[in-house]
């Protein structure tokens, strides 16, 4: 799967099926400071992910 | 949770969200709708808004008072209150510029009254130039000639309230900060009361929704605006604050407002055991203020 971080850099994970959640944590995001766009659609993080999906992380800055 | 469990609790729909207490996951037009009434419902129970009332939006143009914005627009008509925006320009270059033109676009499009006061208006110098030398005070020294602006500005539009974008996290950081701090009376501290002659009531209708789910909101409504971040840092206390709480939050759903309703019952059993504490007036520009001469004044070397 294809993985945008917030700062737009692309990683590309070959691994079997995983929630976006394990996911996150693997990359050490913390799942409440970030919002995932899973294949263009906004998602609870207790999805899965799996091979072929993109997977766009959006982190929030504070302020405002 | 494959895609075919992931579905809104209210439609079927694939859900965006899935919240707790109660439990439930919502498709985008119905979190929409849901964050919307959490909103109306605080405002109700708080009694926030009277009928007459003129609220002032502290509209910066960044994503929590564009949210508050919005949702206002949507429920004063029928609480039978009016909107006014105001936005306070400190003076920030490479920042301010962009915040300030987003908040131009949503009020024009909104349709909503705007006025713009400026530090350099208020104070005789923007913030920059007051921050020569001290950058590393900046989010305190803006923090205090802020809340002074927005009062200005207050009295200037003639509003009777004043609301602002504080969201849930920012809330419940504040609450933890207060408490590491041993800072008791800032806990108490209740500025939706408003103290008659010089502050109108403060509201926060905002405070029950997390910085994620605010943000959440506008990207489905198409409000959402990367802007620039504020080049002067906020205080090292928030920052381990917001990184602490945020793990907590993960660990422990609820926590915030866990917080949240401490401070509440810290207030209330503060209110009947103390009578309200007198208060002064600063010889110098005569706000209100602990001492003899108010923070304002003392940071700008009257
Ligand atoms: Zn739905
Ligand atoms: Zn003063």
């Amino acid at each position: 799967m294809r993985i945008i971080l917030p700062d737009k850099s692309v990683r590309t994970v070959s691994r079997a099926s995983a929630t976006i959640e394990e996911i996150l944590i693997e990359l050490g995001i913390n799942p409440t400071t970030v919002i995932v766009v899973k294949n263009g659609t906004i998602v609870p993080e207790d999805v899965t992910a799996d091979e072929g999906d993109e997977i766009r992380i959006l982190r929030f800055s504070h302020g405002g | 949770m494959t895609p075919g469990e992931n579905l809104c609790s209210l439609c079927n729909e694939p859900a965006v969200v899935r919240l707790v207490e109660p439990e439930r996951r919502l498709c985008a037009a119905h979190f929409i709708e849901d964050a919307g009434a959490r909103v109306l419902a605080a405002m109700e129970r708080e009694r926030m808004i009277s009928p007459g009332d003129r609220v002032a939006v502290g509209l910066s143009g960044g994503k929590d008072s564009t949210a508050l914005l919005l949702l206002l627009h949507r429920f004063l008509p029928a609480l039978g209150a009016g909107l006014v925006a105001i936005t306070v320009d400190e003076g920030i270059a490479g920042y301010r510029e962009e915040t300030l033109r987003a908040a131009r676009d949503l009020t024009g499009e909104l349709g909503v009254e705007h006025v713009i006061v400026t530090f350099a208006d208020l104070f005789g110098e923007d913030l920059d130039t007051i921050l020569v030398g001290r950058e590393a005070q900046g989010c305190t020294v803006c923090g205090v000639l802020r809340r002074r602006a927005l009062a200005e500005a207050v009295k200037r539009v003639g509003a009777t309230k004043l609301a602002t974008g504080h969201n849930l996290d920012d809330e419940a950081q504040s609450v933890l900060m207060n408490v590491l701090r041993g800072d008791l009376p800032r806990l108490r501290q209740d500025t939706s009361t408003g103290q008659p002659g010089h502050f109108v009531p403060r509201i926060k209708p905002l405070a029950v929704l997390s910085e994620k789910e605010i943000v959440t909101y506008l990207l489905l409504r198409g409000y959402f605006r990367d802007l620039p971040e504020c080049p002067y840092a906020g205080t090292a206390l928030r920052s381990e604050v917001r990184t602490m709480l945020a793990g907590l939050e993960h660990r422990h759903p609820g926590t915030m407002v866990r917080l949240m309703q401490f401070r509440d019952g810290v207030r209330e059993s503060a209110r009947s055991a103390e009578p309200a504490k007198a208060l002064s007036t600063c010889r110098i520009c005569g706000e209100l203020t602990s001492g003899e001469v108010c923070q304002v004044c003392r940071l700008l070397d009257r």
